[in-house]
């Protein structure tokens, strides 16, 4: 495939129904692995590394309007290849063909456990429910949602929503919110302390899980972090394990560049040329409580096991 | 198969009129009761070992009812079952009401795909090799303290004061393995209203320890001159919390307050997998008469009396837990989990 077949398959593969950027691009180089007419490991290893800076790069144009940073393509590319490279290296005893055939199919398979992952997350996520809570949320994620309407099936709770300046996806949050007639408010991101005492547990999704238990999420979440600390208030992140990254940032500076830009100012000021405007921010480990992962109900600290048992073996 | 569960009944009546052993003791009587049931079940068939698997899961049911706060008991009962299906996961026969697909429970596993290159063996052989399994769950049950009390040394320096609180088996036995070696106190707070900590105050002494018994309320002020804190637990829970005898958060507090290292010495066969989200999921009443002894305060109507029975120690407080298999971090407790249950044990009730 060339690379705008490329662009155009991953495009497809984020509209399709039941996907996240991680998915749709483990599914996108499953497709350039099916489509390859490559007949050594050597050359359909380049043609993947090819394809994932592929992705990585249309990930980040959408990420200026759509404000999703295309970590979680990373996550899911990394762990891709480095699944394609480990059965590769098997070719001694199989031939070419058989594995890539294998590869095809777990790729496919791993591209479609979205909707069961997100049912098991609502499961486990549930048993910290209880009558007449309210929970915090910063951001738009489906993972969060999805657990939200089913808590609100059996529990009677109120959801205070974050505006999540500067995409303001707590909007979007709000509508799935009323379709499912929960209970919510809207407020504003710096009114989060002075609601903080209020709230039984903040809840967040993550843009990416990095190897000491911090999360990557929209700017803000640290904030919350910080001040559900403060108030003795859990903190609980909801992922998809396909959004563990090897990366380890030790400081909010050493985040990669994707996650920063700069956008005009909102109100008319001569003094100012641009607002210089974080995407994302790191929450470390130490703030939060638990976290929800298809893999089951993790401490930060599992993170990093994890990624190494992947990794390193 | 209908025997069985009047067999449940005996055995929990048993437990009832026994109640002077402490969670080690019904443990074990538990782990004996669990390996009868199974020398005794067929295993002529798969089909007998699924029927196994549900004759546990219904009297890990029974004890949950029967005593919903010892949380340890049940553990045993999901050890046993893991046991099982960890076998039956060696021969490929499909135990789990989850898709075997989804059993996976690391990321490795997610990616990779799982091998299925296990050879198969026969049912009798696998009888053989889950009671000889559950055998050494029994033997470490009656083995564990002794083994948590090996590592005292490593723990307790001379001169130093150390501070419990209440009644512990495992503490007991943790302090008393030091004594001939090394000099050192021990401040016992008597832990109201059941005053445990005065029985433990006497039995420490028996063995020729420095003993002096405090009153709860002095915990803050005396815990300046303390060293170590060294506490028993009635369960751990999966996020490295503990689940205590009331008053026991206290102490934690002010240990904190102070900076003084807080250590749990217990048995893994506490370790449960469920998840505490607030004080009062795992929490129990006491009878009022424990603490009322005001001749006619019952009969005013604006009175309460409250006896919770636990305390949830949330895992940031605790700097170490000594089990017999290690000292471990609260952090690490996730992963003994994965290599003690299997994740369809969890609820059982489920």
């Amino acid at each position: 495939m060339d690379s705008e077949q490329i662009s155009q398959k991953f495009r497809e593969n984020l509209e399709a129904p039941n996907t996240s950027p991680a998915h749709a691009s483990i599914r996108t180089l499953t497709q350039v692995i099916e489509a390859s007419t490559e007949q050594t490991v050597q050359g359909l290893s380049k043609e993947l590394e090819r394809a994932a800076s592929i992705l990585y790069n249309e990930a980040e144009s959408r990420s200026k309007i759509l404000g999703r940073t295309p970590l979680s393509v990373i996550a899911g590319c990394d762990m891709f290849r480095h699944h394609t490279s480990k059965t590769l290296a098997a070719l001694d005893y199989d031939d070419f063909p058989k594995l890539k055939a294998k590869l095809v199919e777990r790729g496919y398979y791993l591209s479609e456990t979205r909707p069961a992952f997100l049912q098991k997350i609502a499961d486990m996520a549930i048993c910290c429910f209880k009558d007449n809570q309210s929970v915090l949320v910063h951001g738009y994620s489906n993972v969060v949602n999805r657990i939200l309407v089913k808590a609100a099936e059996q529990f009677h709770i109120t959801v205070i929503v974050t505006e999540c300046r500067p995409f303001c996806e707590g909007y979007i949050m709000c509508e799935e919110l009323k379709k499912h007639n929960i209970q919510f408010t809207l407020i504003m991101d710096n009114a989060v302390a002075s609601v903080m005492d209020g709230i039984d547990m903040v809840m967040v999704g993550a843009e990416a899980v990095v190897e000491s238990g911090g999360v990557i999420n929209r700017i803000g979440t640290y904030g919350i972090g910080l001040i559900a600390k403060f108030f003795k208030k859990p903190l609980y992140v909801c992922t998809e394990s396909l959004k563990f990254v090897r990366m380890f940032p030790l400081s909010q500076r050493d985040l990669p560049e994707c996650t920063k830009s700069t956008c005009p100012p909102i109100q008319e000021c001569k003094a100012v040329d641009s607002i210089s405007m974080t995407v994302c921010d790191l929450t470390p480990p130490e703030l939060i409580s638990l976290m929800f992962t298809d893999l089951g109900i993790l401490t930060p600290s599992a993170i990093s096991d994890e990624l190494i048992m992947l990794y390193n073996q | 198969m209908d025997g069985l569960p009047i067999r449940f009944d005996n055995f929990i009546r048993f437990l009832k009129r026994d109640e002077s052993g402490g969670t080690s003791e019904i443990s074990e009587k538990t782990a004996k009761f669990v390996l009868s049931l199974i020398k005794e079940h067929k295993f002529n068939k798969e089909e007998d070992v699924r029927s196994l698997i549900r004759l546990l899961t219904r009297f890990g049911r029974k004890l949950v009812q029967f005593k919903p706060l010892e949380i340890a008991l049940v553990n045993i009962v999901r050890r046993a079952l893991h046991i099982i299906r960890e076998e039956c996961s060696h021969i490929k026969l499909d135990t789990s009401p989850l898709q075997l697909k989804q059993r996976r429970s690391t990321l490795k596993t997610l990616i990779k795909g799982t091998d299925s290159t296990q050879e198969s063996a026969g049912l009798k052989e696998m009888k053989k090799r889950i009671l000889q399994d559950v055998q050494e769950l029994l033997d470490e049950l009656e083995a564990h303290m002794e083994r948590i009390a090996e590592q005292a040394t490593q723990h307790i320096h001379s001169n130093e004061v150390i501070l419990t609180f209440g009644k512990s088996k495992t503490v007991e036995n943790f302090l008393s393995h030091v004594r001939g070696n090394r000099k050192f106190e021990v401040l016992v707070a008597e832990a109201a209203p059941g005053l445990q900590g005065q029985l433990m105050c006497k039995t420490l002494a028996e063995h020729g320890i420095d003993t002096t018994l405090i009153a709860d309320n002095s915990v803050f002020a005396l815990m300046s001159r303390v060293n170590k804190v060294i506490i028993g637990t009635d369960a751990l829970m999966a996020n490295g919390g503990l689940i205590t005898k009331s008053g026991c958060y206290g102490v934690c507090l002010a240990a904190q307050a102070h900076s003084v290292p807080i250590l749990v010495t217990c048995g893994l066969y506490k370790l449960s997998p469920l998840y505490p989200f607030d004080q009062d999921t795992f929490n129990d009443s006491l009878s009022p008469a424990l603490v009322s002894c005001l001749p006619g305060a019952e009969e005013s109507k604006y009175l309460t009396i409250s006896v919770p029975a636990f305390d949830y120690i949330p895992p940031d407080l605790i700097s170490l837990y000594i089990t017999d298999v290690g000292g471990h971090n609260p952090s690490y407790l996730y992963r003994l989990l994965s290599e003690y249950y299997s994740p369809e044990d969890y609820d059982l009730n489920s």
